[in-house]
């Protein structure tokens, strides 16, 4: 548009046939889905009300009721095209399955065992959502899942991989691959990193961990996870790979950035030395990494050269806890290696990000760049003379960059007005 | 792509409606069948409790019970070797004031004559200290005790009436519980001075 490519009024005849349209027939499955969840939590205050004038039985055949209640309808909406009426119908009858959990748990005094709760609640979505095809139950599903593995890791004091996760998640991942939901995807996204976190910290039974411990093992797996988000995103959206692949880009770019940051906070704060390992407990990590970036470079878009740019942001990145691996942080040169490294990654990802156009990257790029500065400036290495020396040197690095790039673009510029002249 | 939703949806609509409404009912009634058998064939047992009062975000106010059987001595000739969240069987005996009482605890289920009986539970802490002859934690005995959880520990109330257990003393407190011959408990009755004031039937 700022171009001239189109006009204004074209721009906004295609805005309005693409998104006013579609918000507008939208509306009323969003109301209704807001709704449904209204409807629900008056159900579950209910519950816990424990209103003894209504005998539990009754009380029980009312929720059974309601839950069977709820299908009929949903199929006649769904019979008529309302997919999302039908959707949110089929939410609130899985919402009310949970209530009814809840009312048995209360019938009977069972224990507050809450993450059976939830297993239970998963269990019921799952077969809800494979059976009318609907999200709404797919999401509680994984929501549920989500909470289920996190209370039950906790309950093993951090000490047991809670594999019976993957029981329910495979089954759950399988359905997410066939729907367009970005609402399913990303709650999918979020309920395999939730339990990759616990994989990450898990070992205190084979070494005794601190606080401390725990950060170092989720910052530098995490890491190594978010790179191979990062890479498995570009590929989904370079191959048009179901939506919940899609949307690893860019919870991958946020999570790497944000790792950035805080590995560069660690190195950089004087009072805490963290000792970081690379041990048996990092290597699937740093494997799924490598692998994920080996195939971006392999499969990625031919003749793309911002993806390889991408692959170095990643490397320049995981080769942090490498250099942090065996080494105290307060050692001097490790700290401006680790900050050299993290802007080096920072600029790689907005470069990358610019050849691609994914404005994502080129965002979480602009913002872990801002932070880091602020960090460094924050944490002086050595004395402050050391620290405006860093920056000379960096800022004079980086005025020289952008002389480069400026040549390089007039040349590319210049090669494509001759090649179009020569082919008039 | 051939997804899970394409093959799942050669089943006709109706029929998968009406599976997943009577899957989910299923699941909840067969939660509702497993309780009331222990409450409807359970052998009895009363135990002494001392209550707290929280409240449950989905299933409202109850009463956190602690029971006296929830420290188990470990006789001196045996090496206690439980860890955290085993499953462990633990034999109740009645005392002269028919309250249960109990004498061993093993991880594999005993068989029991007269009026034993045997409940099953779950470690919560391996090693704690012993009870004394009063049936109060004595440290001074030493820890070869271990705390155990029965599935008994929380009874829910209507809103507000968890105050009055939480302000009954202790003594005055106890329960009668449903034990199934697999050892799973479930609470029959709350009393308060040996008179029933919560009485749960099975349905």
């Amino acid at each position: 548009m700022g171009d001239g490519v189109i006009s204004l009024d074209a721009a906004q005849s295609i805005r309005k046939a693409r998104f006013g349209e579609e918000a507008v027939s939208r509306l009323p499955g969003i109301f209704a889905m807001l709704g449904a969840l209204m409807l629900a939590a008056s159900v579950s205050a209910f519950v816990a009300a424990n209103w003894q004038e209504i005998p539990r039985v009754v009380r029980l055949v009312g929720i059974l009721a309601i839950i069977a209640g709820c299908f009929f309808p949903a199929l006649l909406l769904d019979r008529r095209g309302m997919s999302n009426g039908a959707d949110a119908a089929i939410t609130f009858a899985t919402l009310c399955f949970g209530a009814g959990i809840a009312l048995v748990g209360q019938m009977y005094h069972l224990p507050a065992d809450w993450p059976a709760g939830a297993m239970l609640i998963a269990i019921g979505g799952l077969v809800a959502a494979a059976l009318t095809g609907k999200n709404g139950p797919l999401v509680i599903a994984l929501v549920a899942m989500t909470s289920w593995s996190c209370g039950r890791f906790d309950a093993f004091q951090w000490r047991e991989v809670h594999w019976s996760f993957l029981l329910l998640f495979v089954p759950g991942l399988l359905l997410a691959l066939g729907r367009e939901s970005r609402l399913v995807a990303h709650t999918a996204i979020v309920a395999l990193s939730a339990w990759l976190a616990t994989v990450l910290v898990q070992p205190s039974h084979v070494r005794p961990l601190i606080g401390a411990d725990y950060a170092a093992n989720l910052v530098d797996g995490g890491l190594a996870f978010s790179a191979a988000y990062v890479a498995l995103g570009l590929l989904a959206l370079h191959r048009d790979w179901p939506a919940v692949t899609q949307v690893l880009l860019p919870w991958g770019a946020w999570v790497f950035g944000l790792l950035l940051c805080l590995e560069m906070f660690f190195v950089l704060e004087k009072g805490h030395s963290i000792a970081h390992a690379i041990d048996a407990y990092i290597y699937p990590a740093y494997g799924a990494a490598m692998v994920s970036l080996a195939a971006l470079a392999l499969w990625g878009p031919e003749r793309d050269k911002g993806k390889l740019v991408i692959v170095a942001a990643c490397v320049a990145g995981l080769t942090i806890p490498l250099m942090l691996s065996g080494f105290a942080a307060t050692n001097a040169p490790i700290r401006v290696l680790v900050s050299i490294a993290v802007l080096v990654s920072t600029l790689a990802l907005i470069a990358g990000g610019l050849l691609t156009g994914l404005g994502t990257l080129i965002v979480v790029g602009y913002a872990v760049f801002g932070a880091s500065i602020l960090i460094l400036l924050w944490q002086t290495i050595g004395t402050l003379l050391n620290q405006s020396l860093f920056f000379l040197i960096a800022g004079a690095a980086l005025v020289g960059l952008a002389a480069g790039a400026r040549k390089l673009a007039s040349r590319s510029r210049r090669d494509i007005a001759h090649s179009s002249g020569s082919s008039a | 792509m051939n997804t899970m939703d394409n093959l799942i949806s050669r089943v006709p609509p109706l029929l998968r409606y009406v599976l997943a409404a009577l899957l989910l009912c299923g699941l909840i009634l067969a939660t509702v069948v497993q309780r009331a058998a222990i409450l409807r064939t359970g052998k009895e047992a009363r135990l002494e409790l001392t209550p707290v009062d929280p409240r449950d975000l989905f299933r409202g106010d109850y009463v956190v019970l602690g029971y006296g059987i929830g420290t188990v001595n470990v006789p001196g000739e045996v090496t206690p070797a439980f860890t955290r969240s085993q499953p462990v069987f633990v034999t109740l005996r009645p005392d002269a004031n028919h309250m249960s009482r109990a004498v061993a605890i093993s991880a594999e289920q005993p068989t029991v004559s007269g009026d034993d009986v045997v409940i099953a539970g779950f470690v919560v802490s391996p090693s704690t200290c012993m009870l004394n002859d009063a049936g109060a934690r004595d440290c001074k005995l030493g820890r070869r005790a271990v705390s155990v959880r029965y599935g008994l520990e929380s009874y829910f109330v209507p809103q507000g009436e968890g105050k009055r257990i939480e302000q009954t003393a202790a003594g005055r407190l106890e329960v009668v519980a449903a034990i199934a011959p697999s050892g799973q408990a479930a609470i029959k009755r709350l009393l308060i001075d040996g008179k029933p004031v919560y009485d749960e039937p099975p349905y």
